[in-house]
């Protein structure tokens, strides 16, 4: 196909369909009700922030918890370090619509980034665009301003630097990018050892296959980034503690985004679509995969079914596995529309064009980015600064709004926030016990010396402490109530 | 092989006692149920077994299908469309004669014959035993999950029935006359012994429709019209159409289906799902490596089953059971194809002696003999001692404190209890009614807020005690209600043990009692 004499305009004014996607979902994720979503979906957005802004202020990356009066002093496993100072860089920078930019730019970028990879393996347009739409959907139930978006960038780029060095049999490429992304990871977010699993998934598939060359690079790539991931400053103590926080059921159990899927939510719509991908593919394709590949399904199907949160790295990782089927059997439908396509979108060198708008988006469209009053103690904590004398003790709050709470009200030591790994179980359950108002929550609560509490308004502690007389209310609307010790 | 076999087989004397794969599969599921601990399991798990047989036994006392509701206050005289009335004589039958050993016996028997139904299968599809046993017993693990001496069993038992029929007239091994003398009666049955009897349409309409994507018209029409017999043989039950209408709503109303555990999507972190796990790990490895040639119909079939078990952990059973014959083929298939490795020589010798083995065998005077041996355990022993598991029901309270004469004084108006006791309470407490049970059905979604509203200790909980005229909780030890009312001036706690708390409203404040004063003079 002569598809530069056919394109309609000049190459550089014609974006390609991943500039077109990016541009499209950048867009979407800076448009509202995506960007507060991103924000405000849960404390640990702001919990970042906060804590990025702490090792800003000092110069130093943070070693000891300084935001909670429960565990102060503590010393600190810093999982995201860099990823919180990217973050609170941005916050200085827009204020909250910041954090939403990197986290649109990263997701936007991801996404991107897969489609592109879909077509450099060679797989067909439509079936490359098609796969893409539905990884972006089965992910977007995860779509947070928090560092582990980075890990889906991150996740994306591992593995497609293993199924090249699949293609090529490239060692020193491999070991080279591998190396530069565990450095980057390691620093960036908590979850760098799924790139250990991925590669332990082409590793063992070697080893099946009888390849011995193959098993020899993995094995020794694999040692390779096991030892560039001590270069964090923890080292290998940040290793001993994720394993820990994995296998502490109390926890997982606990978290709702490590808790299995709720199919009966409409979020879970996206993920059920692409299980059904994955089996369609199987079932009516049926696609001969590596050893490697079956792997990568099987354990990455099982972790998205385990914890929600796996959910957009299984779409991340699985795509580039389910896509070829799914080529061949678009190139047998419609061979000539889309070769046609493919050439006008290899002409097309549009990418300033796109760059432009988006940096039209970011830097002109109006952004006003809140933190919606409705959910959030916003008025709350209004009143709270214009009344300090009143709120001079230990305050006890709500676990969601603990990353709230360290960033506005920095003068306040937090009870909790959802530095969960941090806290541990045993404080994670006196906490539970106090909200579930079980055995000796009251003594649990003099315990701490709380001297007000700060939760949403129909909680039931605070119809507890109504009928306590040694605590009054202070402050009630219809999102929060502030209960205060009077002796 | 065969003939060293056949010389080291069992002669025509001894043969009696050693019985065949199935038998011992039927045997051993049987057994294990019934003699284990998991008979405590079957029974305790939640207070659903408590309940039917409490409502069975209603129906059995009056000689009449239950209409209005008898056993809780806040719905007493509603009208009741009873789901499974059948399977609630059954169970209490059951129970009036051996007790609880009775019901565990039953469902036991129900578990043991679903499972030997499917081994039956698989092995009429030609399959090779070892790999059918290998199946069952996965299926088995699947299934565990949501073993309960409760009437959804009896779907279970049906749901392969069915799926085996079909399975058998859409292969051409059944004529068409038998899939309708079989299933439509069957239907009838079903739709009065459990309301999930839908599992049975929605089987019939996936064969209906596969076979509308297979372009397979004649097929198409014959599962067409079975749908519509069996959706008309459906109506044969005590309240026709309602049944059908009640069972829809519950299953749209997601306040409702969302209440119960079990029509809650499974959680994979939890040992019990396991199971689960290793049947969607044989599909998959069925997939990625044997590469099936399925028909639209079976992908259908397993990819419909599949959702509904990732939707509701309690068709997790029902995917496990409907799914493993289609598995089962291309596999079969997949192990007897000759091949020199070593893992694929020791399946077949392993598979041909065992073969020839069970043909060898019978046992069935063995497997009579042992039902009779527990039958007289049961009977004339005390030796299988079946309780409800005193830690999970507040079988003290009730022995020490509420059936008592302080409990006349101390209780006064309506009970608000948890849950999960409801059904245990009806058993053993009829004399008082309960707020709530297992029948989240029948109780609806008004109900269930109000229930919500005070179980979570929201805002209006002392609204919804005072409309229902609450005067007594009871409540397990670490509910989160008790440390509310263990503040509250207007409730004393009246009684405590290590599993259940009482609280009481003083007498003075009752609802209705007259003289209660108001909150503000209260306060």
């Amino acid at each position: 196909v002569g598809a530069n004499q056919s394109l309609p305009v000049p190459g550089w004014l014609l974006p390609s369909v991943s500039h077109w996607l990016w541009l499209l979902l950048l867009v979407m994720l800076l448009s509202q009700p995506w960007r507060t979503a991103m924000v405000a979906s849960d404390g640990d957005a702001c919990m970042h922030w906060r804590v990025g802004e702490w090792m800003l202020e000092h110069k130093q990356i943070i070693r000891t918890d300084v935001f909670s009066y429960t565990r102060i002093g503590h010393p600190i496993i810093s999982k995201e370090w860099l990823a919180e100072i990217v973050f609170a860089t941005a916050g200085r920078l827009g204020g909250l619509f910041g954090l939403a930019v990197v986290a649109a730019l990263v997701i936007a970028t991801t996404f991107a980034l897969l489609h592109r990879q879909l077509l450099r393996e060679g797989n067909e347009i439509f079936a490359a665009t098609g796969v893409t739409l539905l990884a972006t959907w089965a992910a977007c139930s995860h779509w947070l301003a928090r560092p582990h978006v980075f890990s889906f960038l991150l996740a994306l780029l591992w593995h497609n630097a293993l199924r090249r060095f699949e293609r090529t049999g490239d060692a020193r490429r491999l070991a080279f990018s591998l190396g530069v992304l565990t450095l980057a990871w390691v620093n960036l977010h908590g979850a760098f050892l799924a790139g250990f699993m991925l590669l332990g998934a082409y590793w063992l598939g070697a080893i099946v296959a009888s390849d011995r060359r193959k098993t020899r690079v993995l094995t020794a790539v694999a040692v390779e980034c096991a030892l560039v991931s001590l270069a964090n400053p923890s080292g290998y103590k940040l290793h001993i503690h994720n394993l820990q926080f994995l296998r502490t059921d109390y926890l997982m159990n606990w978290l709702a985004e490590y808790r299995s899927t709720d199919f009966h939510s409409l979020g879970a719509l996206g993920f059920a679509a692409w299980l059904a991908l994955i089996f369609v593919t199987l079932a009516l394709r049926r696609p001969r995969f590596t050893i490697g590949e079956g792997i990568v399904l099987l354990t990455w199907t099982y972790f998205a079914l385990v914890a929600a949160r796996n959910i957009p790295l299984l779409a991340i990782l699985t795509a580039p596995i389910l896509c070829p089927p799914w080529s061949e059997f678009a190139r047998g439908r419609w061979p000539i529309v889309g070769e046609r396509i493919a050439g006008i979108n290899r002409s097309a060198r549009g990418w300033p064009l796109v760059a432009a708008v988006a940096f039209a988006v970011v830097a002109l469209a109006p952004h006003p980015t809140k933190i919606p009053p409705q959910n959030w103690p916003v008025e709350a904590v209004e009143f709270i600064k214009r009344h300090p004398e009143r709120f001079s003790g230990k305050m006890f709050n709500q676990y969601v709004w603990g990353g709230y709470l360290m960033q506005v009200l920095p003068e306040h030591k937090v009870f909790i926030d959802g530095r969960t790994d941090f806290y541990g179980v045993e404080l994670i359950k006196e906490f539970v016990t106090v909200t579930g108002l079980g055995p000796k929550w009251t003594e649990r609560l003099r315990n701490y010396n709380v001297a007000w509490t700060l939760m949403p308004t129909d909680h039931r502690l605070n119809l507890a402490l109504e009928l306590l007389p040694d605590w009054q209310l202070a402050y009630s609307n219809e999102t929060a109530t502030i209960y205060c010790r009077v002796r | 092989m065969n003939e060293s076999l056949s010389e080291s087989a069992p002669g025509r004397c001894s043969r009696w006692w050693l019985p065949t794969i199935g038998r011992t599969l039927w045997l051993a599921f049987f057994l294990a149920l019934t003699l284990s601990n998991w008979r405590l399991v079957l029974i305790s798990a939640d207070g659903d077994p408590c309940l039917h047989w409490r409502i069975g036994n209603w129906m059995i006392e009056h000689r009449a299908v239950i209409r209005v509701d008898q056993f809780s206050h806040t719905r007493t005289g509603a009208p009741l469309v009873s789901k499974e009335w059948l399977s609630e004589v059954l169970f209490a039958s059951a129970g009036n004669a051996l007790g609880w050993n009775g019901i565990v016996l039953l469902s036991a028997g129900l578990i043991a014959t679903t499972l030997w139904l499917l081994y039956r299968q698989l092995l009429a599809e030609g399959n090779e035993l070892v790999l059918s046993m290998a199946l069952v017993l996965a299926a088995a693990f699947a299934c565990s999950v949501h073993w309960l001496a409760r009437p959804h069993l009896m779907t279970h038992l049906l749901a392969v029935v069915f799926a085996w029929r079909l399975r058998a007239y859409y292969l051409g091994r059944e004529p068409v006359r038998w899939l309708f003398v079989t299933l439509v009666p069957l239907m009838a049955l079903w739709a009065n012994l459990h309301g999930a009897f839908a599992a049975g349409l929605v089987l019939v309409g996936v064969y209906c429709f596969g076979s509308v994507l297979e372009r397979n018209w004649s097929n198409a029409r014959t599962f067409a019209l079975l749908t519509v017999a069996c959706l008309l043989a459906s109506l044969a039950n005590p309240n026709g159409w309602k049944l059908h209408i009640q069972i829809l709503s519950f299953l749209q109303t997601s306040e409702l289906s969302g209440f119960a555990n079990e029509f809650r999507s499974p959680n994979f972190h939890s040992g019990s799902t396991h199971g689960f796990s290793l049947e969607l790990l044989i599909l998959a490895l069925t997939l990625l490596v044997v590469r099936p040639q399925w028909r639209a119909t079976e992908i259908l079939m397993i990819g419909v089953w599949g959702y509904l078990a990732l939707h509701s952990v309690r068709n997790v059973p029902i995917f496990a059971l409907v799914v493993s014959p289609i598995i089962a083929a291309p596999l079969d298939q997949f192990l007897r194809k000759p091949r020199d490795a070593a893992w694929a020589r020791l399946y077949q010798k392993f598979s041909t002696d065992t073969a020839a083995l069970d043909r060898a065998a019978d046992g069935r005077w063995l497997a009579v003999i042992a039902v009779a041996l527990l039958g007289v355990v049961v009977t004339r022993t005390n030796a299988l001692k079946t309780e409800l598991l005193p830690d999970r029901f507040p079988v003290a309270a009730l022995e020490k404190f509420v059936k008592s004469g302080r409990a006349n004084v101390l209780l006064h108006g309506e009970m608000f209890n948890a849950y999960g006791w409801g059904g245990y309470l009806m058993l053993e407490l009829p004399e008082r009614k309960v707020f709530i049970d297992g029948r989240n059905d029948f109780y609806g979604s008004d109900l269930v807020e109000e229930f919500n509203t005070v179980d979570d200790v929201k805002p209006g909980w002392e609204h919804v005690l005072d409309k229902y005229n609450v005067g007594w909780t009871l409540l397990p030890l670490k509910h989160r209600l008790n440390g509310l009312l263990a503040l509250h001036k207007d409730w004393t706690r009246v009684y405590e043990d290590d599993v259940a708390v009482i609280y009481s409203r003083k007498q003075s404040l009752h609802p209705f009692n007259e003289s209660r004063p108001g909150r503000s003079d209260i306060s």
